[in-house]
This record gives C-alpha cells, structure tokens and sequence, in this order.
C-alpha cells in the first residue's frame, strides 16, 4: 500500500473517531433538573406536615 | 445541679443590677424566642420558593455541565443540612454520654437525626439524579456514595431503635453511641473525595465561581437553613413533650361515687 493512501486512511480514521467526542458540555437535560426541584420541595413540605399533623396530635392528648 | 443554677441566677442578678430587672430580660428573651420561632417558617419558604426561580430562571447555566448544573443549588444546600444537624446530633450524644444525662439534650439527639436524615435522603436522591446525565448512571458504589449510604442507614437504625426501646435513659444512651458511630462516618463522607480516588468532585471554592452562582447558592443555603433550623425547634418541641408524657405520674383512679359499689 502507498504512503499517500496510509495517510489517507489514517486521516480518515482520526476524523471518524473524532466525530464521536462531542463537545464535553451536557446538552438539555432539563428533566433532570425539575424532578430534583420537585423532590426537594415535595420532600420538605411532606415533613412539613409530619411536623405540624404531629403537633396538632400532641395538642390533642396534652391534658 | 441546683446550687449552679442558683449562683448563675445570682450572677445574672448582679449583672442586671436586681431580680426585677432580670426577670425583664428573660421575658425580653422569652418574647423573641417566641418571634424566631415564627419568623423561621415565615422567612425560610418564601426565600426557598425565590430561590427555586433564582435557580431555575435566573441564575445562568454552568459552561460545561448545562441545565443539569442547577441541581447544584438544592443538592448542596440539602447535604450542608444534613452535616449540620449531624453537628448537632454528635454534641448532644457527646453531651449525653459524657456530661450530664438529660431528657433535653436526648430529645435535641433525635431532632438533630431525624432532620438529618431527611435532609440527606433529599441529598441523596437529589444527588443520584444529578449523576445519571454527568456519570451515566444513577448509582456508582464510589467512597462519598458509600460513606454517605452507611451514614444514613445509621441514622435510620438509630430512629428504629428509639421505638424499640421502652426505657428512656438506655434508649438514649443507645442512640447516643449510633449518633457518635454515624459522626465517624460523617467525618468520611467529608473528606472521602480527598482521601480516595472517587467520581465525585472535591469541594468547590467561590473564589473559582460566577458571582451569580456563588449568589444564588448562598441564597438557597439560607432557605434550607431556616427551614432546617424550624424542624429541629418543632421536632425537639415534639420530643421534650413526648419524654413528659413517659415520666409524668400516673393520674390518681377516680374516686369513687358516693353510695355506688365500691
């Protein structure tokens, strides 16, 4: 086989392995996002109301 | 115990020049106590609510990590939570073990572990969606993943445990050695990303960050922080009430009716 057609080959090779490396930056993803934030806020109001049906039990046997 | 209270009464006394006077700073005291507690609430779920749009509409995206960066301000301000009221537990076990056994400081361990534990299952979760689009996958048994999973079941076993026993002091006792083993692992979970090789990143500095980022993520933090500061209150609120029903005395039997069978 030729050098020129070596080189060829390998360029070609380089720029098909390079074609498969994106840019490194996360694209969308959005969905991701949102269901963090409404676990978040559903987790914190969720004890929120354990908090307050708890002290509304404790207010109720209190004598 | 009470010749203590008595001298720091007595200084206290001197130092506000008369009784009268003290007693006015500690209803003074008592009043804004009273104020915090409300003001907790109150302040802390508007500023998490702003900070949910700061976070999700303000706040640019982070260059290479995109929308997934935003997780960041619910994800660390969930896990900083969750080292404080670890702070918070560990002092109190600490103090149970080796001060003086008291049903307040008992009742200050478990509202400290139990917010503990939410806020880190919060973290957690959070945590684990974060990495599916950074990692490639939800879960990675990496050392913060498991340091931090070792931590939490502690916790859990400790909150179980407290059910399981009847009697107040070794209960708290219990609790207080799971406490300090869970600090231990806490301890870990910090440092892991500097003592191993792990996915996770090292802790970020603001002196490497946009302002708007650093802005946005000490925003948040407040929230938490308020937020997480109202549930440690209500649920030691909760405990101290709890501990008084277990020791409160047996109610006298009712007497009996006059000319009824005895």
């Amino acid at each position: 086989m030729s050098v020129p057609l070596l080189l060829a080959q390998a360029t070609a090779e380089h720029v098909q392995e390079m074609s498969q490396v994106g840019a490194g930056r996360i694209v969308g993803g959005w969905e991701y996002v949102w269901a963090c934030y409404l676990i978040a806020w559903i987790g914190i109001g969720l004890y929120t109301v354990s908090i307050l049906v708890r002290r509304r039990g404790r207010k109720g046997t209190a004598v | 115990m009470g010749t203590e209270t008595g001298n720091a009464r007595k200084f206290f006394e001197e130092l506000f020049q008369g009784r009268e006077n003290l007693e006015k700073v500690l209803k003074l005291l008592r009043q804004l106590l009273k104020a915090l507690r409300i003001a907790l609430p109150v302040i802390g779920f508007p500023m998490l609510a702003f900070g949910g749009w700061l976070a999700l509409a303000w706040v640019p995206a982070e260059r290479d990590m995109g929308a997934p960066s935003r997780i960041m301000y619910a994800h660390v301000p969930a896990v900083w939570m969750m080292f404080l009221c670890c702070v918070l537990n560990f002092g109190a076990s600490i103090w149970y073990l080796a001060g003086k056994p008291s049903l307040k400081v008992d009742a200050m361990a478990e509202a400290g572990a139990e917010v503990c534990l939410v806020f880190g299952v919060i973290g957690v979760l959070l945590g684990s969606i974060w990495a599916r689009p950074t990692w490639g996958v939800y879960w990675n048994w990496d050392p913060r993943l498991t340091s931090v999973t070792v931590m939490l079941v502690t916790y859990a076993a400790m909150m179980a445990a407290r059910r399981f026993e009847e009697d107040p002091d070794r209960r708290a006792r219990v609790s207080a050695v799971l406490g300090i083993l869970a600090a231990a692992s806490a301890v870990l979970v910090w440092f892991s990303v500097k003592w191993f090789n792990s996915l996770h990143q090292v802790q970020s500095s603001p002196k490497t960050t946009y302002p708007e980022l650093v802005v946005t993520l000490r925003w948040n933090s407040f929230a938490f922080l308020f937020i997480a500061a109202w549930f440690v209150w209500e649920r030691y609120e909760l405990a101290l009430k709890a501990r008084a029903g277990e020791v409160a005395p047996p109610e006298p039997p009712p007497a009996p009716a006059e000319g009824g069978v005895a």
